[in-house]
């Protein structure tokens, strides 16, 4: 009597599988130990049932919509995962011992801002975004995030971009509130606009640093700690 | 018909209730069993309550990600032969909200019992 699937069978499961729009191969090998376990422990009891037999008969328990609750919920759980992440190491700047380093550049910012003579707002404002297009170029020769295989392979990875998408949006809020002040001397120091802009450019650099350097490090040791089975290589 | 109705009406009353629980449920099943895959969960729960509760894949699979979302549960994956299977277990986070919801379980049934059953208090 046999107790496990053999490789023929299993890769017959990986088809059926995909062809039900399962095209993450992460969720795609957690739906087939699923489905190969209760196939096995039907053909446990009554060895005489086909494959394919047990397979539709096991198939037909799931919900008319097949696997895509299962789907659904462990991409909105991932997305949320990586929003906790990434804010939870964010808001670590306004903790011990980070928030002097925080703090440091706010007012380093604000002083160059408030006199005025070393730079103004709308010089600092294209330093960010040069230094985002060097983020980018540094990405794109070391980094992963281009790579077709992982947006469309990997629903851990997906997930990951996906979230990481948003930081853009930062960027269009910066020339908006420069805009409200046209003049290259901001203001004098202690003004709240000065004080609120240099805090918005902090949070702009700490970014580009967390996501240039940082966020594909905890992407890697969620990928070594739970998905090494995939064999994933980010660079 | 009427039975067939009423049947119908009482099993999604179950399921209801079924998935109100099926958090700590897996909790519970995990801190005794160490460490547990997904149908191996829906299996054990069959077994414990001679087939009365049947978790769907629909439902497990969700609540298991969203645990795992909260740091209640953690997986580990490794390979059985000509697959790669995935196992769930506790955390310590997980261990100290089992005790939580054990207790409010427990509170919640002892409250049922005395709406249901006034005599009895």
């Amino acid at each position: 009597m046999k107790n496990q699937l053999s490789k023929e069978e299993i890769n017959e499961l990986f088809t059926f599988v995909e062809s039900k729009n399962i095209k993450y191969l992460d969720v795609q090998h957690e739906i087939v130990d699923h489905l190969a376990s209760a196939i096995e422990d039907v053909q446990k009891a009554d060895p005489a049932l086909s494959f394919n037999k047990v397979l539709n008969q096991v198939y037909s328990k799931f919900p008319i919509t097949g696997f895509a609750v299962m789907v659904l919920a462990k991409e909105s759980e991932l997305k949320r995962f990586w929003v906790k992440k990434f804010l939870s190491f964010m808001l670590s700047y306004m903790k011990l011992p980070k928030i002097i380093i925080a703090a440091f550049l706010i007012f380093i910012f604000q002083t160059v801002l408030s006199t005025g003579l070393l730079i103004n707002p709308k010089q600092l404002y294209f330093i960010l975004i040069i230094l985002t297009l060097c983020s980018a170029a540094y990405r794109y020769k070391y980094g992963f995030e281009f790579k077709k295989e992982f947006r469309n392979k990997y629903l851990v990875t997906n997930s990951y971009l996906f979230q990481y998408g948003g930081i853009w949006m930062a960027y269009f809020f910066i020339p908006y509130y420069i805009s409200l002040d046209t003049t290259s001397e901001i203001s004098y120091f202690g003004n709240i606009s000065s004080w609120l802009l240099s805090s918005y450019i902090t949070l702009a650099f700490l970014w580009i640093h967390a996501y240039t350097f940082e966020f594909p490090k905890m992407l890697k040791q969620e990928l070594e700690e739970k998905y090494s089975h995939l064999n994933i290589k980010l660079a | 018909m009427l039975p067939k109705i009423l049947r119908y009406i009482f099993t999604c009353m179950n399921r209801n209730l079924l998935r109100g629980s099926l958090e700590t449920i897996v909790i519970k099943l995990l801190s005794d069993n160490n460490e547990m895959y997904g149908y191996e969960i829906t299996q054990k729960v069959k077994e414990l309550t001679s087939d009365e509760f049947k978790i769907t894949e629909g439902a497990l699979y969700p609540t298991l990600h969203k645990l795992e979302g909260k740091g209640i549960l953690t997986c580990q994956t490794r390979s059985i032969g000509n697959r790669f299977r995935k196992y769930y277990s506790l955390t310590e986070a997980g261990e100290s909200e089992l005790t939580i919801m054990l207790q409010d379980m427990e509170d919640y049934i002892k409250n049922m019992r005395l709406i249901l059953n006034p005599q009895l208090s």
